[in-house]
């Protein structure tokens, strides 16, 4: 079956195209595809690209191009052309991080709304390979998704203000780590010492769609150690 | 080297157009939030649009400069007052060296643009000068700070006295208590009444440069399914869970799982740039052909003035100032 796009205008200077398909994979595919390809055409007046897991948002400069233009650059995209975009060889990294306590507030909460105990939630977290879907705010921040849960994780409903840099966060049936101080309304079960985004470099964050993120859960003291001299995330050589 | 000394500051940071063109390392554009104020500025002291230039918010702001430059206020500014004497906002002016140049906390609106002919030496991050909270940069002035500024501009080559004035004559956009905000229809709009974004919403204090909280009727959803994660434009108008609306500014997360019942238009962003606290906003309904027709218009209207600007300097004998 070939992914159908539902083209929509999104505002005076947006277009908003949802990938139709049974099957979640193809869907997150087709989104990334169509996101690379247009990288590559970089077609008059498109300035910024938000492919997501199953939906790109284009923003485009109204004064240069409008809706009819990009949408067309869109259709004649064939599904053939995305299919062929494949991820170039996709990376493991490793994750080392504290859960609970003060790091992960949420984590009791989370595990018991999904019927388990915080070291069962914890396991599972661990023994999941995380897929990072796209990077999004703040400042690149992976978006994943791993296990299936029982049923989809609330977001709280008074986003917290402030969370804290390397914070791993669930909501829904995804996971993602804040790289920054920000505010946030994703449940928080751990905190990571590595460093995911150095906006000082040209290239500001290593990880890419497609890559996968392993977590390995540690202790407060291997934290603190970690903690004094972060690094940048670590490629998973056991993988 | 022009120094520019910062006497009273208020809140006011160097500004320009932000980080466009980011969004796939999740970085968002940010920038002055009334950039059609901001463009104008940097058009009367013939700069580029995007150039740095000073955004105060809601506050009073003074300085000095080591030499005569060329300045332009706009945004909420009503007037520039100079050595004590008022000069006009919204026009060319020429400040000698030593003068003292305030601008007035805004009594209407909330952000005013202080573009000065030349380059403002700031640190660039990623293409930008703009503050970005989420990467912690930007260039916030404090009272006493000195800001350089490169420019070409020597002085007029005639005697003057007091501080001239060139009638450039742009129209400048009157801030109101009331901000009409033109929305076009979002992806959730057929899951809201008919009637929503009817009443009148306040602007609330907890407002920034992500987005606008704005108190009245929390519009109610027909579905109640969830939204995954998806790109979000600035303008987005959504209903957050914790009730009322959230119009979505230049600083915005780049993803939001929220109902967006409609979009700001490009032209009513810069109106939203102007709201304080307090502020009233009324929704108007429209449709994406007028509003890119009303970004075209202006944008033409700023094409315009550059030529004015261009041609004024020149048979002033400062056509060399223009960038």
């Amino acid at each position: 079956m070939t992914p159908r796009l539902d083209i929509r205008e999104y505002g005076d200077s947006g277009l908003l195209v949802d990938v139709a398909h049974d099957d979640h994979e193809s869907r997150w595919a087709t989104a990334q595809g169509i996101r690379a390809v247009l990288e590559d055409l970089r077609p008059p007046g498109l300035v910024d690209i938000v492919a997501t897991f199953d939906s790109v948002f284009l923003a485009f400069d109204p004064l240069v191009t409008d809706h009819a233009a990009l949408g067309l650059v869109v259709e004649t995209i064939g599904p053939e052309v995305v299919s062929t975009v494949a991820v170039a060889s996709p990376r493991v990294f490793r994750v080392p991080t504290l859960y609970g306590g003060d790091a992960g507030p949420d984590l009791d909460e989370v595990a018991s709304d999904l019927g388990m105990t915080a070291q069962e939630l914890v396991d599972r977290h661990t023994s999941t390979t995380w897929r990072i879907r796209f990077r999004a705010s703040p400042v690149g921040a992976p978006f994943m998704d791993g296990p299936t849960w029982p049923r989809p994780i609330p977001r709280l409903s008074e986003p917290r203000t402030r969370v804290s840099p390397g914070s791993v966060a669930l909501s829904g049936q995804q996971c993602v780590i804040y790289p920054v101080a920000s505010p946030g309304g994703w449940r928080l079960i751990g905190v990571t010492p590595s460093i995911l985004v150095d906006p000082s470099g040209d290239v500001p964050v290593v990880h890419v769609p497609g890559d996968s993120l392993r977590f390995v859960s540690v202790g407060p003291a291997e934290f603190a150690r970690l903690s004094e001299q972060p690094e940048e995330l670590m490629v998973d050589t056991s993988a | 080297m022009t120094i520019l000394t910062v006497l009273q500051s208020g809140y006011a940071t160097v500004q320009d157009l932000g980080r466009a063109g980011r969004a796939s390392v999740g970085i968002c554009v940010n920038g002055a939030a009334d950039s059609h104020a901001a463009t104008t500025a940097n058009t009367l002291v013939g700069n580029r649009l995007g150039s740095a230039l000073i955004e105060t918010t809601g506050s009073a702001f003074s300085f000095v400069a080591s030499a005569d430059i060329v300045i332009a206020v706009t945004g909420a500014a009503e007037k520039v007052v100079v050595d004590g004497f008022d000069q006009p906002a919204w026009e060319t002016l020429v400040v000698p060296a030593g003068r003292h140049v305030l601008v007035e906390a805004p009594h209407r609106g909330w952000r005013c643009y202080v573009a000065i002919n030349g380059l403002i030496e700031a640190d660039v991050v990623l293409g930008s000068v703009a503050p970005d909270s989420l990467l912690g940069v930007g260039t916030r002035l404090l009272g006493g700070q000195e800001l350089s500024i490169r420019s070409r501009f020597e002085g007029l080559d005639h005697p003057h006295t007091g501080v001239p004035v060139f009638r450039i004559g742009p129209s400048p956009a009157r801030c109101a208590a009331t901000i009409h905000v033109d929305v076009t229809p979002g992806p959730e709009r057929d899951q809201f009444g008919h009637d929503v974004l009817d009443p009148p919403y306040e602007v609330s204090v907890s407002s920034d440069h992500v987005g606008l909280r704005a108190s009245g009727p929390t519009p109610a959803r027909s579905d109640a399914g969830e939204i995954l994660s998806r790109g979000v434009p600035v303008g987005a108008v959504e209903v957050p869970p914790s009730g009322g609306l959230l119009v979505l500014l230049r600083g915005r997360l780049l993803t939001a799982g929220y109902p967006v019942p409609a979009v700001a238009t490009a032209t009513s962003l810069d109106r939203l740039g102007q709201a304080r606290p307090g502020s009233t906003l009324m929704f108007r309904w429209t449709d994406t052909r007028t509003a890119v027709g009303a970004a075209r218009d202006r944008r033409r209207a700023t094409d315009e003035l550059g030529r004015r600007v261009a041609s004024a300097f020149r048979s002033s004998g400062i056509g060399h100032v223009l960038d």
